[in-house]
């Protein structure tokens, strides 16, 4: 090897490592976590299976904005809130199961669009601060929140409903608790153990694959290495998979115990899919384009305010989904902060998958999904065993959320600074060649 | 009907007809349908008029270059044509933009383009992130229906990948240029993008219009060769071409037909055949002297006594780099930085504040200056008067009295009394400098108290130059010192730059894009055209020769220590 290359690959692991410098932080974080809580794999891998898929839809609904620009969405938090606005007037009518939940997320999406546009508009008035002003948003909708069921509900909008409302008539109780059928509604429907599902997205992957490389090989006359390469590690961690199901005893345990719920997962890949086509569609080279430069989308003739709207609309009702998702799953929120630390711990759990202000994509999202979860799940044991206190470990989890997002702040500054030096540093080269000349 | 008459008349009304055929037929190939005609332009920014009843044709498949000095209209113009929102904000325009005829209505930059108007912009509009075919399509991909699309309409068609590719290749074989369309603009050297921007005009089916405005200002010369053969190419092609350039060599190469724009008044417009170089540059710059109210006797300027000296400075200030500057200011002497805007001339004030990154040496009294720190000049007895008046200058929504005491207050303590570990603003001494330097300037206000933000320009200059002066600086730079004021102030201001010279032996670095009001005032004018420094000229030397070096031709030099190295 030549010193030029490997000088190279150094640059490039050092300019890797400061890229995804949170994401590496997190795991290691996690790993001294997972050493010190000595929690049962199989225990983990349920909780994160429940976890991940309770929050997912959440984590998803701030990629879009991110894409146009408009940094990570603080205000998805309204769209949580019209998800438990769809979601408390259901309970209020009674509805039952998977029908009621169909009809309040229904309820929601109006209302997630509405506030969408609203926020929309007034992020294009501020544009630069969305971050800051999505924060603050979050909180002002807050107030109205309350106001309208905190003191209207009953007196100004009648609602009667025993279960749901206060004794004395006025205002929606501060907890209120799923019945039987509304609660984990979707999760309910069909469960798969992680052993039987791995068997089926291995089959389906190897016959996308083979499909692939025979037409592909037919269309394009000759084999798509890509596709060859991802067959083979497909067939590798088949083997592998297929070794332990049969011979790793806490392998075994780990599937039987961790039991995915498919519908939720079905509703995940939707969204992923989603994004996915919308990334190829007109509308996100445009949501692209405006992300990219304000003025430069303008004078091409995109209607930069406009896509940015609905950017925003997207995210809130992508947001409001996952609110629901998230609140079946728990069966029971409080009616006046349910919503309050989605949009912190969502953006954390973004930053955490390696995502950044200006990029974040479908796999920072469940990455940084599993990572955070991982550190819910082990910190209040590991703060027991290290410190002997649970509590610690429980500080520890909400500190390091808001520690994140400073961090990728942070990170995010420098970036633009280091880019900046290494612009002057192109123009010290300038100048010594106009000495030269 | 009379029978008889009827096949006569018939007769009669197909000569008829024929003739008018024919007279319009002739009358077109003499005349022509102009592809664009901008039929009596008038603008007003408020008061200030920046287009006066500019009126001329463009022809199909001509070249016609717009040239004029800075402010003098020419973006205003193409800003009216494409419909941008500033002139909507600032209260319209009057006249009409007829094209092939018919007056155009355009409201935003998309019914330009769907009129088939295009532009290569100086700063690239295009956008690093994506690749070079996503930027040539940008907002016209080429796409494909599928299931949701025809539920949730077209936003959601799908962008077909190969066809923009298809495309981008073709614009970019068109006009001869080899990048790989999937190349990414960020990692494009600079010459090409502009190609790339050209590739994207030339994608548009209808383009019947393109505008390029100093398209050849970032291109090296062998581009910039490659460049005017695309220019010719197209318009043998049928497409109109406005050209806007400050490069008056190439004016003259490539156009049919050259408009001279002066102060918004179209003072020329001819076929490139009957002009020549210096006559443009005459026309452009056509202003006479006016002369110095009061002049003062000769100050003893030494040649060698150098007060402050530049070392192959670059400045990296966005949309005003400045490379390899050296220069040598005389003590005692009133310097003019001269220059169009955008070349690079207000970074040489930054390279002495440090409110830009810069490289290389300046040198204050022979020894280093350290521009990395913010500040550092202010306490070398240098003060700057910045041309953002509003935005760097003054603290509006402060008084007068703050504002001239501000740097003093802040950098020398002074204006302070001290009370151990506090400090509190001595009001009476403040009171009675600012008080003194009100009075001296002549500044219009109801009192010291007054806020900055109140003042009419002029008065808000005086109040930046106050401040400046308090420090007592040997060394004074002023940016853009008559930017936005009324003809009275104007001059009360040059006065006063030339009585601080003479009564108080202030060395004065004027940076101005008025050529004008540098030669009224200054000893010597450094020209910097395209980032660099092109000469050095007296003040009396011809309006040809500083237009003609402003515009970066380098055929003309001048002065002593241009091009010097040390």
């Amino acid at each position: 090897m030549n010193p030029k290359r490997t000088y190279k690959i150094g640059t490039e692991v050092k300019k890797w490592v400061t890229g995804n410098i949170v994401m590496l932080l997190f795991i290691t974080i996690c790993a001294i976590g997972i050493y010190f809580a000595a929690q049962p794999s199989s225990y983990i891998a349920s909780e994160i299976a429940i976890r991940l898929f309770r929050n997912l839809i959440l984590i998803l609904s701030l990629i879009i904005p991110v894409w146009a620009g408009m940094g990570l969405n603080f205000s998805i938090v309204l769209g949580a809130m019209a998800a438990q606005a769809g979601l408390i007037v259901i309970m209020n009518f009674d509805m039952k199961g998977i029908a009621g939940l169909v009809i309040a997320f229904a309820i929601s999406v109006p209302l997630a669009a509405g506030l969408g546009i609203l926020t929309g508009k007034l992020f294009n008035k501020t544009k630069g601060q969305e971050m800051i002003t999505g924060m603050i948003l979050g909180y002002f909708a807050k107030g109205v929140y309350e106001l309208i069921f905190m003191y209207l509900c009953g007196p100004v909008i009648p609602m009667d409903n025993p279960q749901i409302m206060l004794e004395s008539g006025v205002g929606i109780n501060g907890i209120i608790t799923m019945d039987a059928s509304l609660n984990g509604a979707v999760d309910k429907i069909w469960k798969l153990p992680l052993d039987k599902l791995l068997w089926i997205i291995f089959g389906v992957l190897t016959a996308f694959l083979v499909l692939r490389l025979v037409y592909g090989g037919v269309k394009r006359k000759q084999a798509d290495k890509k596709c060859l390469l991802l067959l083979g590690i497909d067939l590798l961690l088949f083997i592998i998979f297929v070794y332990a199901i049969k011979s790793l005893l806490s392998f075994q345990i780990l599937c039987m115990m961790t039991q995915v719920p498919m519908v939720t997962c079905f509703l995940v890949m939707i969204i992923c899919g989603f994004i996915v086509f919308l990334g190829r569609t007109k509308l996100g080279s445009d949501i692209k384009a405006v992300g990219q430069s304000i003025p430069i989308a303008q004078a091409a003739g995109i209607a930069v305010n406009k896509i940015r709207i609905i950017a925003v609309v997207i995210s809130t009702v992508i947001a409001a989904l996952g609110q629901i998702i998230y609140l079946q799953n728990l069966g029971t929120f409080t009616t006046y902060s349910a919503h309050e630390q989605i949009g912190t711990f969502s953006i954390a759990a973004l930053l955490v998958g390696g995502a950044s202000i200006k990029k974040a994509g479908i796999g920072h999202a469940i990455l940084g999904g599993v990572l955070f979860h991982l550190m819910f799940i082990v910190a209040p044991i590991a703060g027991k065993n290290i410190f002997n206190d649970a509590q610690i470990g429980e500080y520890f989890r909400v500190f390091a959320s808001y520690a994140v997002i400073a961090l990728a702040l942070v990170l995010h500054a420098w970036r633009i600074h280091v880019e900046e030096k290494r612009k002057t540093g192109a123009l010290v080269q300038i100048g010594k060649e106009a000495e030269v000349k | 009907m009379d029978d008889k008459s009827e096949p006569l008349q018939i007769i009669k009304k197909a000569i008829c007809t024929a003739l008018v055929i024919n007279m319009r037929k002739e009358e077109r190939a003499m005349e022509g349908q102009p592809v664009l005609w901008f039929q009596q332009i008038k603008k007003k920014f408020g008061e200030n008029v920046v287009l006066d009843g500019v009126d001329f044709k463009v022809m199909p498949g001509e070249i016609v270059s717009l040239v004029g000095e800075n402010g003098a209209g020419k973006s205003t113009l193409m800003n009216i044509l494409f419909g941008m929102s500033v002139i909507r904000q600032t209260g319209g325009y009057e006249g009409t933009i007829y094209m092939d005829g018919n007056p155009l209505n355009i409201t935003n930059p998309n019914d330009a383009i769907h009129q088939g108007i295009g532009m290569v912009h100086q700063e690239f509009m295009l956008i690093p992130g994506f690749t070079v075919e996503q930027n040539i399509k940008l907002n016209r991909e080429p796409l494909k229906k599928n299931i949701f699309s025809r539920v949730f309409g077209h936003s959601f068609e799908t962008i077909d990948w190969d066809a923009e590719n298809r495309d981008a290749k073709k614009a970019l074989k068109r006009i001869g240029i080899d990048v790989n369309p999937g190349e990414r603009i960020e990692q494009l050297p600079v010459g090409l993008k502009q190609f790339v921007e050209i590739s994207r005009e030339i994608d548009k089916e209808n383009l019947k219009v393109l505008i390029f405005d100093e398209p050849t200002a970032v291109l090296t010369e062998t581009e910039a060769e490659k460049l005017l053969k695309c220019i010719k190419s197209f318009s043998e092609s049928g497409i109109a071409v406005i050209f806007i350039s400050h490069r008056l060599d190439e004016v003259m190469r490539i156009s049919d037909k050259v408009v001279v724009l002066r102060d918004g008044i179209l003072v020329e417009n001819a076929a490139v055949t009957s002009l020549t170089k210096e006559k443009i540059a005459e026309l452009m710059v056509g202003r006479k002297l006016t002369e110095r109210t009061e002049e003062y006797p000769d100050r003893n300027i030494k040649e060698e006594d150098i007060i402050l000296e530049f070392r192959n400075v670059s400045v990296d200030m966005p949309g005003e780099d400045l490379r390899g500057f050296s220069l040598k200011v005389r003590r005692g002497e009133i310097i003019g930085i001269g220059g169009l805007a955008g070349h690079g001339k207000m970074a040489v004030s930054n390279a002495v504040s440090g409110m830009y990154p810069s490289t290389g040496e300046v040198l204050y009294n022979g020894k280093p200056l350290d521009v990395s720190k913010t500040g550092e000049a202010l306490r070398h007895e240098i003060a700057f008067v910045s041309e953002d008046r509003k935005g760097v200058g003054l603290l509006l929504d402060q008084s007068i009295l703050t504002n001239i005491i501000f740097n003093n207050l802040s950098l020398k303590g002074e204006f302070l009394k001290s009370y151990g570990f506090f400090t509190q603003i001595d009001n009476k001494a403040a009171k009675k400098t600012a008080e003194q330097m009100i009075e001296d300037l002549a500044i219009r206000c109801t009192s010291a108290e007054q806020l900055a933000g109140s003042l009419s320009g002029g008065n808000q200059q005086k109040v930046c130059m106050a401040r400046a002066l308090i420090a007592e600086p040997k060394l004074l730079f002023v940016s853009e010192p008559t930017r936005g004021i009324d003809i009275g102030a104007k001059r009360l201001i040059l006065d006063y730059l030339l009585k601080i010279n003479y009564e108080k032996g202030i060395t004065v670095v004027m940076l101005s894009s008025e050529l004008n009001e540098l030669r009224e005032v200054c000893d010597r004018i450094a020209i910097v055209a395209g980032g660099r420094l092109r000469g050095i000229l007296g003040p009396k030397e011809s309006n040809v020769k500083y237009a003609l070096m402003m515009s970066g031709d380098e055929s003309v030099r001048g002065g002593e220590d241009s091009y010097e190295k040390d």
